[in-house]
């Protein structure tokens, strides 16, 4: 395979990270900085640590790997399944990471996480799940509950 | 020893600091009955649920009878409170609605209202599992939605279909349909067609269709199941890639232009139309297929037409259905392949709850000697898929190690349920 031009990206701690055009163009924001000629010897990726930006490419070069050698759909599953196994800090700074970069896969994979964490899950469970303080008085409290009674019932 | 400040940042709501834009990306992802419910988790959180743009509302009917009118009324009550209390400046992108349930059926005036509100949303995905609901008929504005890209709709029932006789046709994004138990009469599964230019999927489920002719050069798959067809037509689609036909009734379809299907998956009950009709001429015209499924009926039907079967070049994967195995089956099979000279995966679902088998042991050992090598120089494995392990299996096992004998075909056995 003949080598593609190479694009950097630099995380927002300093480091460096040399990568195919390829793997690039799968964040939408790169694709348009390197399309409308703005991309310039090294890409600053600000916000996003050289953990999580290394974790993102990881993404990005599998998946672009995925689009050649056209997996099952078991396949594909099974590895963004292990790939998504990480603490929760680190989910939201992928989701983040994921956003302002513009990869989509990631996004969706991400976001679907974040909705298994919730789904079956009553309102205070979910509070304590996500650290989520409730700032209602009970009396506001008992107002919502009463203007939307008819989804509580 | 956990640091202060680690021990900060693990008790740190994070989730309530993401954008709108994600939390509501995340909440799409729920059904209905919970979006709705995380009103009441935080202020911030109060604010999300009327933006969020795809809503999913599911109905379980009770197995209780007591209970069922009343769950029914606070449903349909749901699904309406909650779109009139959202945010109506938001779009609905996804309106889903499923229903699991045998004897209750919406108010057709609640699912008019919610169809209206769901058309006048920019909706790209409509999935609505309408169930039997009778006398509801589809708006105008559903057959000229602009925004409409993925839609599922089941209509009536099987013995009430909804009749679709719009008027005007225009669905510019529409690229997968999926219907259930409509009536399409003269010739408006065409006008349908006509009025979707980039239609790519298209289903139909136990519909009635009333047509001469489908042409559609954007199809790249296509399954007609269970559907009656009340005339003769063809159906040609030179870009299909993916066919499905399973147990049509009526009168006979013909497929044009099929040279671009790669997979095919075929079952044709021969008590339920003239066999005469699925004969050569319709294997003719799937002669270029990759996979191939089969039922046996079908191969029945074809039996009686083997010299004129064409050559399926192309064909790598064969699976040959439940009905497999009937007497005789494999002299026919061995002709068949004789048509398959490319095969490399031979596949065959052995139900026996379905077996037709009825014969002597030696019958069997006779057949046996009689067998005629698989000539699929090619065929590297066969798969068998067995309900239940007795003697038919066994002696199916020994007739392939028979047929197979100078290949390297390897045999694998697996047990499913069917």
């Amino acid at each position: 395979m003949a080598p593609g031009k190479n694009i950097t990206l630099k995380s927002s701690d300093g480091e460096e990270f040399a990568i195919e055009e390829t793997v690039a163009m799968e964040s939408q924001t790169i694709r348009h900085m390197i399309e409308d000629d703005c991309a310039e010897s090294s890409i600053p990726v600000p916000n996003v640590t050289a953990k999580i930006l290394s974790k993102v490419i990881e993404y990005c070069k599998k998946h672009v790997e995925f689009a050649a050698t056209k997996p099952t759909d078991e396949e594909l599953k099974s590895w963004d399944t292990e790939f998504i196994k990480v603490d929760l800090n680190t989910l939201y700074d992928l989701i983040l990471a994921a956003n302002y970069l513009n990869v989509k896969g990631l996004l969706d994979l991400t976001c679907e996480t974040v909705a298994n964490m919730i789904k079956g899950k009553n309102p205070e469970e979910i509070r304590k799940r996500f650290n989520i303080k409730n700032d209602f008085t009970p009396e506001e409290e008992a107002d919502i509950r009463r203007e939307n009674q008819w989804a509580f019932e | 020893m956990m640091d202060e400040g680690r021990r900060a940042r693990l008790n740190v709501d994070r989730i309530s600091s993401l954008p709108d834009s994600i939390l509501t990306d995340i909440l799409s992802r729920l059904q209905a009955k919970e979006v709705i419910q995380t009103c009441i988790i935080s202020k911030r959180w109060s604010k999300l649920w009327p933006f969020v743009p795809c809503l999913d509302f599911h109905y379980i009917e009770s197995e209780s009878e007591e209970t069922r009118a009343r769950d029914l009324e606070r449903f349909e009550n749901f699904v309406s409170m909650f779109l009139f209390r959202r945010d109506n400046a938001t779009d609905l992108h996804t309106f889903s609605i499923q229903h699991q349930g045998r004897y209750q059926k919406f108010k057709s005036a609640f699912v008019r209202m919610w169809m209206l509100y769901a058309l006048t949303h920019n909706p790209k995905k409509l999935h609505m599992e309408l169930w039997g609901c009778v006398g509801f008929q589809l708006p105008d504005c559903f057959f000229t939605c602009e925004s409409l890209e993925d839609v599922y709709m089941e209509l009536g029932a099987l013995d009430h279909k909804e009749k679709i006789v719009p008027d005007k046709i225009s669905l510019p994004r529409l690229r997968k349909l999926e219907i259930k138990y409509a009536y399409f009469g003269d010739d408006y599964l065409e006008k349908f067609i006509f009025g979707c230019p980039v239609l790519e999927s298209l289903c139909m489920n136990g519909c009635d269709l009333k047509m001469d002719n489908i042409s559609c050069r954007t199809l790249k798959k296509l399954s007609v199941r269970y559907c009656c067809f009340i005339s003769n037509c063809s159906i040609s689609a030179p870009n299909l890639e993916s066919l499905e036909f399973t147990e049509p009734i009526g009168a006979w379809t013909k497929l044009k232009d099929m040279s671009k299907v790669t997979k095919a998956k075929v079952s044709i009950h021969s008590s339920k139309v003239r066999s005469a009709y699925y004969g050569y001429e319709f294997f003719s015209s799937l002669s270029s297929v990759e996979n191939l499924y089969v039922s046996s009926i079908c191969f029945k039907i074809l039996q009686e037409e083997l010299p004129k079967c064409p050559t399926f070049h192309n064909l790598k994967n064969l699976t040959l259905g439940k009905h497999c195995m009937y007497c005789g089956f494999e002299i026919i099979l061995s002709s068949f392949l004789k048509h398959c000279p490319n095969l490399e995966v031979l596949t065959l679902l052995h139900d026996d709850g379905l077996c037709q088998f009825l014969y002597t042991q030696e019958m069997v050992d006779q057949n046996l000697e009689q067998i005629e090598r698989f000539g699929c120089k090619r065929l590297k494995k066969i798969n068998v898929f067995y309900s239940s392990s007795n003697c038919k299996l066994n002696w199916l096992v020994g007739l392939l190690l028979k047929s197979t004998l100078d290949l390297q075909a390897q045999i694998i056995l697996t047990k499913i349920e069917f």
